[in-house]
């Protein structure tokens, strides 16, 4: 299946430090990496060898955490993405839903904005305007979050499928945030699963989470639990083979462990898939 | 439910997040298990494990320096110097000048943030335009250090403790004494270079864009050097900084 145009790149994991050397010296199997925007907009040194020796390899997309979609444009930034995302042929591009500061003090996080006509406004012209300046698609992921506004008239999933569909951009859907988001608010994962627009979805994150004092913390520092897994097939079931990515940023286990987690993944897949 | 947001809400928020402005909870509808200043205060606690981690992995060195002060120490740097740009690499930038107005930047621990940050900008720096021995002497191109390359000028050791850390090897007690420092990177690592305090001036002349034939006399003209020794030296002196890849072209780095 084909949704704006990209291809069916199978699972990839993430390009993280302590793998760069085997990545690099090694070529494992692994049908695509995700690379963090902020980590390679850079002018030189070992992100950017690192960098080049695996676009050699593999199909690269790019990750960004920084945008600040709900906030105001930086315009340097957004040519070093464009730039950057020329440099490796990036297949798609995406950041999140979110703001990450003021012009006065940035956050460096993925703060939830309220979900009101103001600020879809406000994102729709932010997203038509950074897809305009890239060659390739753009999409948006549903964060995670712990808070939500008294403010907002509609919900995140509607606020997110009208932005797609009003700036014509691709959805990057994380799962894992949407069973985050669910336990922290007292939504239902399925139901909101149920009303994303599939034929927006150009690619699926998968993650771990973890479990603190009343709440979920989206901390990408383990395995992918057993309802999210069971999300995902659910998910496959009904739009098929999307692009899927397993996150793993803290607490990062050897090179085996993460392959074999991208594994599973592409098992269910292909199982949801064809059945 | 459908309350505007008020003038500034971003402001505030984030205001909030970085501890420079009460939790209020107003704003927020509160979960299942948590109140809403509960919620917002989860933004709270990442944002303060976010940035001092980060900036404690830009000051490697002085950490150590800091023992069990670093915390504290860093934490006060980041709340009177809050990020405004996308990037936490820099998020340390600034710290070697304010912790020298601090009661805790003693001699060493200023030159170990200094050392740092050289350490940090040089990683990520572009390569320039690097030139042979022959095009440096041959003109007419206009000189400059390659964008990787911090001159420090260290009243300390802190360079030997440095590299004993890096390596896992017992640290070596610092000692006050002049050093003349080249902090700049080999391929995709880092490396500095104890240099004597006359190719330091003639390296500091060409960071000045001075004319080469200035340059090669700012150590005479500091008296780091007489001419004749100079002379007999300076041949050698290029051919290190070449070999190091120190020197680009100014128009091409």
């Amino acid at each position: 299946m084909s949704r704006f145009g990209v291809p069916d790149l199978g699972v990839g994991v993430g390009y993280r430090v302590p793998h760069y050397g085997h990545v690099v010296d090694h070529s494992p199997p692994m049908d695509w990496f995700e690379i963090l925007s902020e980590n390679f907009m850079v002018e030189g040194g070992s992100p950017l060898h690192h960098l080049d020796r695996l676009t050699e390899h593999y199909p690269v997309v790019l990750h960004g955490v920084s945008m600040s979609l709900g906030g105001e444009e930086d315009e340097e930034h957004t040519r070093r993405v464009v730039a950057l995302a020329d440099r490796v042929d990036a297949r798609w591009v995406s950041d999140h839903v979110c703001f990450t500061g003021t012009a006065d003090a940035n956050s460096h996080d993925l703060l939830p904005v309220p979900y009101t006509p103001e600020l879809l406004d406000h994102m729709v012209e932010r997203c038509k305007r950074i897809s305009g300046a890239l060659d390739r698609p753009f999409a948006v992921e549903n964060p995670s979050s712990y808070l939500s506004f008294h403010a907002s008239t509609m919900s995140e999933v509607e606020f997110v499928a009208t932005l797609c569909e009003r700036a014509d951009i691709g959805w990057m859907l994380d799962v894992n945030n949407v069973f985050v988001s669910a336990c922290n608010h007292g939504f239902s994962a399925e139901e909101y699963l149920d009303l994303v627009p599939a034929d927006r979805v150009i690619q699926i994150h998968l993650a771990g989470h973890s479990i603190r004092d009343g709440y979920r913390l989206d901390t990408h520092d383990g395995p992918v639990c057993d309802e999210v897994w069971a999300l995902f097939r659910r998910t496959i079931a009904r739009m098929g083979s999307v692009p899927t990515l397993i996150e793993w940023d803290a607490e990062i286990p050897e090179w085996d462990r993460l392959a074999a987690e991208a594994a599973r993944a592409r098992e269910i897949r292909a199982e949801a898939a064809g059945g | 439910m459908g309350e505007a947001m008020p003038t500034g809400w971003r402001r505030r928020m984030v205001d909030m997040v970085r501890g420079a402005a009460p939790l209020a909870g107003s704003w927020f509808r509160g979960g299942p298990e948590c109140t809403p200043e509960q919620q917002i205060g989860i933004y709270r606690d990442q944002y303060r494990l976010r940035l001092l981690g980060a900036v404690r992995q830009e000051v490697l060195g002085l950490k150590v320096l800091l023992g069990d002060e670093a915390d504290g120490v860093l934490w006060r740097f980041v709340q009177e110097h809050p990020s405004r740009t996308w990037t936490l690499d820099r998020i340390a930038d600034g710290l070697a000048d304010w912790l020298g107005r601090q009661p805790e930047g003693t001699a060493a621990r200023v030159d170990m943030a200094r050392l740092d940050a050289a350490v940090q900008r040089g990683f990520t720096a572009a390569e320039g335009k690097v030139l042979t021995p022959e095009e440096i002497v041959g003109g007419p191109v206009e000189l400059t250090l390659a964008p990787h390359v911090t001159l420090l000028r260290l009243r300390t050791t802190v360079h030997e403790v440095r590299a004993a850390l890096m390596s896992g090897a017992e640290p070596p007690a610092v000692r006050e004494e002049p050093v003349h420092l080249v902090v700049f990177r080999r391929g995709i690592r880092m490396r500095h270079w104890a240099v004597s305090g006359a190719e330091m001036a003639l390296l500091e002349g060409v960071a000045r864009r001075l004319p080469l034939a200035e340059a090669i006399e700012e150590p005479v003209r500091a008296g780091w050097i007489d001419g004749p020794t100079l002379a007999g030296e300076i041949g050698g002196w290029f051919e290190s900084f070449a070999e190091r890849r120190l020197l680009v072209a100014a128009g091409a780095a």
